[in-house]
């Protein structure tokens, strides 16, 4: 990483370090810092040196809008005309057969059956902008939203898109986006992990935690999966049997024994950064059941989410968590809508309406409720929300009958509110049917540049050594964050 | 070497005269189109990448003259006498589809326009408002011939051995030169205790018990390390421990990765032709052969053939949005792995455009592509199977042929038993005339002569004399044998029993009916007629007539029967039953089965005889198996590639060797092809495997010592390059790369030769004078400590809960995951299997690799990432992964069980307990301030918790797991 090497010997090559480098990741730097302040030479040689955890908050190099990341992933591809992508032509055109260039799912096809949006628009805000139906909740909040009609991405397949939108590359091995803020920004709280990921109840997406896997990095900047229900994290609860009590004892006894063993070894880092993250792994576990206890918010605020019981329980109960992780100090959160296959997500083969309304009346008034929660307490400014699936869909159908729509990935939409982002604007378009984007194309590259733009990173010199490259979460060729939309 | 830095000053070009010489003059005219039109539109849209930012793209400057005449990567951005074929109007105005300049989104046309005249004008460009770059140029090429002369890339020579004076050892003259030269105190031999657990962890990566350290301490023999060596190099374990640090440079993973996950059927043999040929020591220069092209060579075999599961091992999306592409990316994942692993050079980079850094082209990269072009794609499931013929008892295949046998007997046993009650209860009105009928004890029995003790050896036949045989009614047994009816009491070994018989004619079928406990032989007229073992447990009936008709004559018969007996209930029976005509039982069963029998077992008996018909047609091959390899299908010529991009082909490139290695012209010889495959992939295994090969045995022995040591003598083991870090020991590195392949490539020799050095068996303790000189150990003052491996780590957990299971080879297991996990995938009821508890405590080289979906224990402690080659293993230290050896579910089901074992050996004080637990995760006896201090532990986890003693040692079972020494090595 080019900006970011404080916690690392800087006198030493970068690659010295992050490369391929035999013994300990963290540590291995420190030992060389101190030896060069002399450390060994003064009188405390004897002492441990501090631990360094390789996900201590960093500051970002750049002045930042955005502290922090909630990725909304509609899994599957919502369909950007039937929610905010308003295309008047299209609904006359319904049942009939065009000229229209598509891939999906289905191929490359070059006529179809129009599919006419299947909800009416409405025009909410001071901007005006029109929203379907599916979203009357979200629709009060566009004054607070960027929205990006013309994103376009490089596979219209579930499974190397969803690689694509969450790792910029299309083939499996790379780190998500998260991983790369955990790594240029780490954690502002040490006793929550920098990443962690939401899935819905039905299960995770395909490729599973290859989506917020840290690819080519350590492991220690994968995504911690936390759960709205149960034990928040993995064995973040004492084994069965065990009292707090005992194992604050076994604790303590453990780091005796330990510092023991380390009295004469005493240089290694890596060991002293063990003991360290026992005590670490404590904070974490008396932390985050707090972190996640959603008893201590009001009613008022549970009906904001619409944590009420109904069907958008589930889905509230992870906006809301994903406000107290903001909160805490989490630098990325990403909310999966939609899990396993079929309908169980966004991806509207068959009933589009079906479909749809199932997937946007889970997570509408959530979504609203958290922008206005995060408004209200003036965290929208430093906490940027992103919107969106892999892909978005065709204008037209995939089969003979029916409402389905394939898959699209030469057009569709998000969004971004917060972190700097201006509100009440549209930016982009797709032509009058949604089928392809046509004015100021943006590549999924360019808003991961925007994205870690607005945390003060820069997305063309944030890099890490692998295979002979420095590697980029942007790639090779660099991409610019969206302007138009940065305020 | 830093990136090429623009100089300083303007170097006009020649044969532009009207634009030369400073300063320039323009009309007012140009003048002010510049100032006013171009300089704004160029500013605005092109400088931000083209001159001002830190980064120069495509090797193009637009802040000066000399930049926009000059151009970037792909030409001059302008054509003065062709203005409108201009190339920075080509991109500008999206014409190029792969160049659409700026990237962030199109010009006003106003604006192309504007560019457009002002190439028409001859680009006015005032002196005044030129900007001079001060950023680094982002594509450029290497300088061939400075980089010809890097260390990396050239044949190591043999170097003289540095005086006798420094040290006995070959190794610890080169170390302790450099340790000399710089002043720096080496440490001491490390401790008997201490060495012994580096050298089990470093040869086979598990803990020696307590008693082999003992055992080793106590030994006097001078020869006793070596001995040592020895022996765990002859231990099974060493090929699984040395085959992991390979299976992690070939990225081994047993899915495809994408949607799917699919599996990649049978890839667990090249898991085991790994650890098989490491355990063989198979020379390094035979496996790259094999890996390559074990399908090619003239003497390929199973082994062979499997090693070419190799090149099936990457990623692969089943449904690629760009099929086209995905082949290539196919290819790419093979050659940047090959590029890696066995040259130590980062070929993959030279992909899209020549190696920034390294001396490696488009065209290298390209042709060496085309030695892997006629691979065969990847397939679904079953499709990329071969298969190959066993040369050595393959315990899989007589796994598979247990299992089959077993249900082809259960299958056979409930149609058997269908037939023969069915037979027993037809109305006899549907047979022929009965003309033989021996009756069982069913219907009555048969008087027999019998005897319990050996007759002679003609006992069976016709002529012998039973006169002296005892007299008794059929069936014979012991009473309460399961379905037995007994009528004479046979309670020895042996029973052997003669009926004879006379026929006025011969009977057309025949029908033998037994029920015996246990094996069984039935002669007729001296001939054998049946055979069974084992025991039954009701009547069979068996239609003999094949047999028996051949045996039977008119006149006097003579059936003979032998039932030997070991154990439990005893019990023979028989009838044979004769009849004038041929009966066709299945004709019987199917007009009258669902008569006599239950609508139940005839379905059922329908049912089994179908899958007994298919369970035959599937019989396994005793010697035959499939494994998951490459062939080779038709033939596929290659092109450069611009931009990496399938769409824009350049010329066309054959089979080559890197041409910073000079002749890099290749021949594929005739006698090469074989079979549908075209011979290449032998030559490049051949080039690879020479010991003419620059790099080859280089970075071979560097990883050896890279595993033994914890870093290589180069740290950047896959990459031998510019960029790559220098070897702190280059003399010793090309030392050593002479002495492999001499030896033959001979690995073990390596360990051998390594292990025996002081620079190995040295303490790994500090010393703070050299820690001041040498922090990073850069010189090998001392041993650096390390921590355990993700599959070292569960594998002594394993071990020291006293039941891991140590079999070697075969399918992958699955132990169990937590719900957490498992939820994660989109079908988790499907995405992992269920291992019994034996085999979910395998060593984790036998855990199945999933790449969507890993164990928390080996994630957490860095196991090789899956999707690219892994050269050097993160050691990361997070409060997650402590919380997984704190609270997880594996590692506390452990720590019972090691408190079950210590409880098993240790007397019953709480300090007896604590030395043995101590013991056991430690492979040393502890001293007695450690069992004091366990000790107190216990009582104080007992007091807070009030706990039992019991519970109080299952704390203590768990504090052990988790103590540093346990983790780390010395």
């Amino acid at each position: 990483m080019k900006q970011n090497q404080p916690n690392f010997c800087n006198q030493l090559n970068r690659r010295e370090f992050i490369k391929d480098i035999g013994g300990g990741f963290a540590a291995l730097g420190l030992t060389g810092m101190l030896a060069q302040d002399g450390f060994f030479a003064s009188k405390a040689i004897a002492k441990v040196p501090d631990f360094v955890n390789p996900l201590a908050p960093k500051a970002p190099p750049l002045p930042a809008k955005a502290k922090s990341v909630i990725f909304l992933f509609m899994y599957g591809g919502p369909s950007h005309m039937d929610t905010f992508d308003y295309k008047p032509e299209l609904y006359p055109l319904d049942g009939k057969t065009i000229q229209v260039k598509t891939f999906g799912r289905g191929g490359h096809r070059n006529e179809s059956r129009v599919v006419g949006p299947k909800w009416k628009f409405k025009q909410y805000g001071q901007c005006g902008k029109h929203v379907s139906d599916l979203f009357p909740n979200i629709g009060e909040c566009v004054d607070d939203i960027a929205f990006l009609h013309s994103m376009t991405a490089d596979s219209p397949i579930h499974g190397s898109a969803m690689l694509m939108m969450n790792s910029g590359n299309l083939l499996s091995g790379h780190p998500s986006i998260g991983s790369w803020v955990n790594y240029g920004l780490g954690s502002v709280n040490e006793n929550l992990p920098g990443f962690m990921v939401m899935l819905d109840k039905m299960g995770g997406p395909i490729s599973g935690a290859k989506n917020w896997s840290s690819g080519y990095m350590p492991a220690s900047y994968q995504g911690t999966v936390l759960r709205s229900q149960g034990t928040p994290i993995l064995d973040l609860k004492n084994a069965k049997g065990i009292a707090g009590a005992e194992q604050r004892t076994l604790l303590d006894h453990l780091r005796m024994m330990n510092e023991g063993h380390l009295s004469s070894r005493y240089d290694n880092t890596n060991l002293s950064a063990r003991v360290a993250s026992y005590e670490l792994a404590y904070k974490m576990q008396s932390s985050a059941p707090e972190a996640v206890d959603l008893d201590k918010e009001s009613t008022r605020i549970k009906e904001l989410y619409g944590i009420d019981g109904s069907r958008t329980e589930d889905f509230g109960r992870k906006c809301l968590l994903a406000r107290r992780m903001v909160e805490r100090g989490v630098r990325f959160i990403q909310v999966y809508s939609g899990g396993h296959h079929n309908d169980a997500n966004w991806d509207a083969h068959g009933d589009l309406v079906k479909n749809h309304e199932l997937h946007a009346g889970n997570t509408d008034k959530p979504i609203a409720g958290l922008l206005k929660d995060l408004k209200q307490r003036g965290l929208l400014d430093e906490t940027l929300v992103v919107w969106g699936g892999e892909f978005g869909r065709q204008p037209t159908a995939e089969y003979k009958e029916g409402t389905g729509r394939d898959h699209n990935a030469y057009g569709f939409t998000m969004w971004m509110a917060g972190g700097g982002i201006k509100g009440g604007v549209s930016v982009g378009a797709t032509d009058e049917l949604g089928s392809m984007a046509v004015d100021d194309k943006f590549h999924v590259r360019r808003l991961h540049a925007t994205i870690l733009n607005q945390l003060g990173l820069d997305p063309n010199n944030l890099s890490f050594f692998h295979g002979g490259l420095d590697k980029s979460l942007v790639g090779v060729e660099g991409a610019e964050p969206i302007k138009q939309i940065i305020s | 070497m830093k990136p090429y830095i623009i100089p300083s000053g303007l170097s006009i070009l020649v044969g532009l005269s009207c634009l030369s010489g400073a300063p320039r003059s323009y009309t007012d005219e140009q003048i002010a189109f510049w100032e006013d039109e171009a300089f704004p539109v160029l500013e605005e849209n092109c400088w931000k990448c083209h001159g001002i930012s830190k980064k120069i793209r495509g090797g193009l400057i637009l802040t000066t003259l000399e930049g926009v005449l000059k151009g970037g990567e792909f030409g001059p951005s302008v054509d003065l006498k062709n203005p409108e074929t201009s190339l920075l109007l080509k991109m500008t105005s999206h014409q190029d589809k792969d160049h659409e300049m700026p990237p962030d989104g199109k010009m006003s046309d106003e604006d192309i326009a504007v560019l457009a005249k002002w190439i028409e004008m001859g680009v006015p460009f005032p002196n005044a408002d030129e900007v001079e770059p001060e950023g680094e140029i982002v594509h450029h090429g290497p300088d061939y011939e400075k980089a010809k002369s890097h260390w990396g890339f050239s044949k190591p020579t043999k170097p003289k051995l540095p005086l006798h004076a420094l040290g006995e050892h070959p190794i610890d003259r080169f170390i302790n030169l450099q340790l000399k030269e710089a002043k720096l105190p080496a440490n001491s031999r490390a401790e008997d205790g201490l060495l012994v657990r580096r050298v089990f962890y470093d040869l086979i990566g598990l803990p020696p018990a307590p008693e082999e350290v003992d055992a080793y301490v106590n030994d006097e023999n001078s020869e006793k390390f070596s001995n040592l060596v020895d022996r765990l190099l002859m231990s099974s374990h060493y090929g699984e421990k040395w085959g992991r640090h390979w299976l992690d440079l070939v990225r081994y993973a047993e899915t495809n990765g994408y949607e799917r996950d699919g599996n990649k059927p049978e890839i667990w043999r090249y898991r085991d032709y790994v650890i098989d040929s490491f355990n063989q020591n198979k020379p390094y220069d035979r496996m790259i052969l094999e890996h390559i092209a074990g399908d090619e060579l003239p003497d390929a075999d199973a082994a062979s053939i499997t090693a070419t599961g190799y090149h099936r091992l990457g990623v692969w999306d089943d449904e690629p949005a760009d099929r086209t592409l995905a082949r290539y990316d196919y290819l790419d994942d093979i050659v940047r792995t090959s590029g890696e692993v066995f040259l130590g050079m980062t070929i993959g980079c030279a992909r899209c455009h020549d190696h920034k850094i390294d001396p490696i082209s488009a065209k290298d990269y390209y042709s060496m592509l085309s030695f892997f072009a006629n691979v065969s794609p990847h397939r679904n499931a079953q499709s990329n199977l071969i298969k190959v013929t066993a040369t050595k008892p393959d315990p899989q295949l007589v796994h598979t042929r247990k299992n089959w046998e077993a249900r082809k007997q259960q299958l056979d046993r409930s149609v058997v038993s269908f037939k023969s009650d069915f037979f027993s209860k037809l109305e006899p009105k549907h047979l022929p005339k009965s003309i033989l009928n021996i009756a069982d004890a069913r219907t009555g029995g048969t008087d027999w002569k019998y005897t319990f003790s050996a007759p002679a050896d003609d006992w069976q036949t016709n002529g012998f004399g039973d006169a002296d045989w005892a007299v008794g009614k059929s069936g014979f047994g012991l009473k309460g044998t399961p379905g037995s009816i007994v009528r004479t009491d046979w309670n020895t070994p042996h029973i052997w029993m003669r009926h004879k018989f006379g026929l006025a004619e011969l009977p057309e079928s025949l029908f033998l009916s037994f029920h015996h406990d246990e094996d069984i032989t039935v002669f007729l007229n001296g001939r054998i007629i049946f055979q069974k073992s084992g025991y039954s447990t009701h009547y069979e009936t068996h239609d003999v007539t094949e047999t028996a008709h051949a045996a039977l004559q008119t006149g006097q018969n003579v059936l003979a029967v032998h039932v030997k007996q070991t154990a439990g209930g005893q019990y023979a029976d028989i009838s044979l039953r004769g009849f004038s005509k041929k009966i066709n039982l299945d004709g019987l069963i199917g007009n009258h089965g669902s008569r006599v029998m239950t609508a139940g077992r005839f379905n059922s008996y329908k049912k089994d005889k179908k899958n007994l018909a298919n369970h035959l047609k599937s019989e396994p091959s005793t010697n035959q198996y499939p494994v998951l390899a490459v062939a080779e299908q038709g033939d596929h010529p290659v092109h450069i590639l611009r931009r990496g991009n399938p769409a824009l082909p350049g010329p066309q490139v054959e089979p080559a060797f890197p041409s910073i290695f000079g002749d890099s012209e290749t021949k594929i010889p005739a006698s090469y092809k074989k079979g549908s495959s075209s011979g290449r992939r032998r030559v490049l295994a051949e080039w690879l495997a020479s010991p003419e090969n620059p790099m080859t045995a280089r970075v071979m022995v560097n990883r050896i010592w890279q595993y033994h040591f914890g870093r290589g003598i180069v740290r950047s083991s896959n990459d031998f390059g510019i960029q790559g870090v220098a070897p702190t020991h280059p003399k010793l590195l090309d030392w050593l790369a002479h002495r492999f392949v001499e030896s033959g490539w001979d690995i073990k020799a390596m360990h051998r030769l390594i292990m025996s050095s002081h620079a190995y068996q040295r303490s790994s303790a500090p010393n703070d004078q050299a820690l001041l000189k040498d922090p990073l150990n850069n010189l090998f003052w001392r041993f650096d400590m390390r921590r355990l491996q993700a599959e070292e780590v569960r594998d002594s957990i394993l071990a020291a809960r006293g039941s891991i299971n140590l079999s070697l080879g075969g399918p992958s297991v699955t132990p169990p995951l937590p719900e957490i996990i498992l939820k994660t995938a989109s079908q988790p009821d499907k995405a992992w299997g269920k291992s019994t508890p034996a085999q979910a405590n395998r060593r984790s080289v036998y855990v199945k690799v999933k790449r969507s979906l890993q164990d928390p224990i080996l994630l957490s402690h860095d196991m090789a990432d899956t999707d690219s080659t892994c050269p050097v293993r993160f050691t990361t230290t997070v409060p997650t992964q402590s919380l997984t050896m704190l609270n997880g579910e594996f590692v506390n089901d452990s720590a019972l069980s090691l408190a079950d074992r210590i409880r098993r050996t240790a007397g019953p004080s709480s300090a007896e307990q604590v030395e043995c637990g101590l013991s056991i995760v430690f492979s040393r006896k502890p001293q007695p301030q450690e069992v004091q201090a366990g000790v107190r532990m216990m009582e104080e986890v007992a007091r807070v918790g009030n706990l039992s003693p019991k519970e109080a040692l299952d704390r203590f079972a768990l504090l052990a797991l988790n103590l540093n020494e346990f983790i780390y090595l010395d």
